[in-house]
């Protein structure tokens, strides 16, 4: 799979914890639900998802409230070089989706799941139930953080923050991952 | 200074926890044993894009 987002760090735990710590912040802007991690192999894909699956928010926008859904993996590598903080994560793919409650109807779903020979190899969003979108197609995205998914539910969709500074909290979480992400729109690094 | 992963808000899963989240995942969404969805899934047989696979795919890990 293509990598996109590279943290460093000297070690693979320093670098993993470079991508956890932020992510833990933001999701305590909408959760007190853990984020459950897969055994640690650095070199090998790792995942998390929240312990709470799917995660119900309510919503001042939508009557009855929400479902959250989040996939993420990414791998701890080692890059070639001699850098001072060798170690880094890299995304491999994602899927975050947000669903109504009232039955299981999608709402958003971002995805990136560059497998090759299998499925649109782009980041991209499928939208359901608006007029003139099919609910199969891909629209182009950016790379999409799950701290912009979380910022998209608490301003837009109003879901009530745990926290009153949530905006500054989501914007230095995301800030790493603005940093340090090699592409934005089309992948077009090597195979890892 | 401690793991990450020993902060509150945070659980690595055991090989056996990954397992079994993965188990529940696979049979709820497409009624298979996740051997069989990994198997599946590694040939090339499922499609990213049929609803609950990808979720169940993106999980895999936990399942090592």
């Amino acid at each position: 799979m293509r990598s996109c987002f590279r943290l460093p760090g000297r070690s693979p735990t320093q670098a993993r914890e470079a991508f956890l710590a932020p992510l833990r912040l933001a999701l305590n802007c909408v959760t007190r639900a853990q984020m459950y991690l897969s055994p640690a192999s650095p070199g090998e894909p790792e995942s998390l998802r929240l312990s709470q699956d799917p995660l119900l928010l309510s919503s001042s926008v939508v009557e009855g409230g929400l479902r959250l859904r989040l996939r993420h993996q990414f791998r701890v590598v080692e890059e070639d070089g001699g850098r001072a903080q060798p170690w880094h994560v890299s995304t491999q793919a994602y899927a975050y989706r947000v669903d109504r409650t009232d039955g299981e109807s999608e709402l958003l779903s971002w995805h990136w799941h560059p497998i090759p020979a299998r499925g649109v190899q782009y980041p991209h969003l499928h939208v359901s139930g608006a007029p003139h979108v099919p609910g199969a197609a891909h629209l182009p995205t950016s790379r999409v953080s799950i701290e912009a998914v979380l910022r998209l539910l608490l301003t837009d969709y109003g879901v009530p923050p745990r926290r009153s500074d949530f905006a500054s909290v989501l914007d230095a979480a995301e800030r790493p991952f603005l940093q340090y992400r090699r592409w934005s729109s089309l992948p077009d690094v090597p195979w890892p | 200074m401690s793991p990450i992963t020993a902060e509150p808000g945070i659980l690595e899963l055991s090989p056996a926890e990954g397992q079994a989240l993965v188990e529940r995942e696979a049979q709820a969404v497409l009624g298979l044993s996740v051997d069989e969805f990994r198997r599946a899934w590694e040939a090339g047989e499922l499609d990213p894009e049929t609803p609950g696979v990808l979720d169940v795919a993106l999980l895999l890990p936990f399942a090592r």
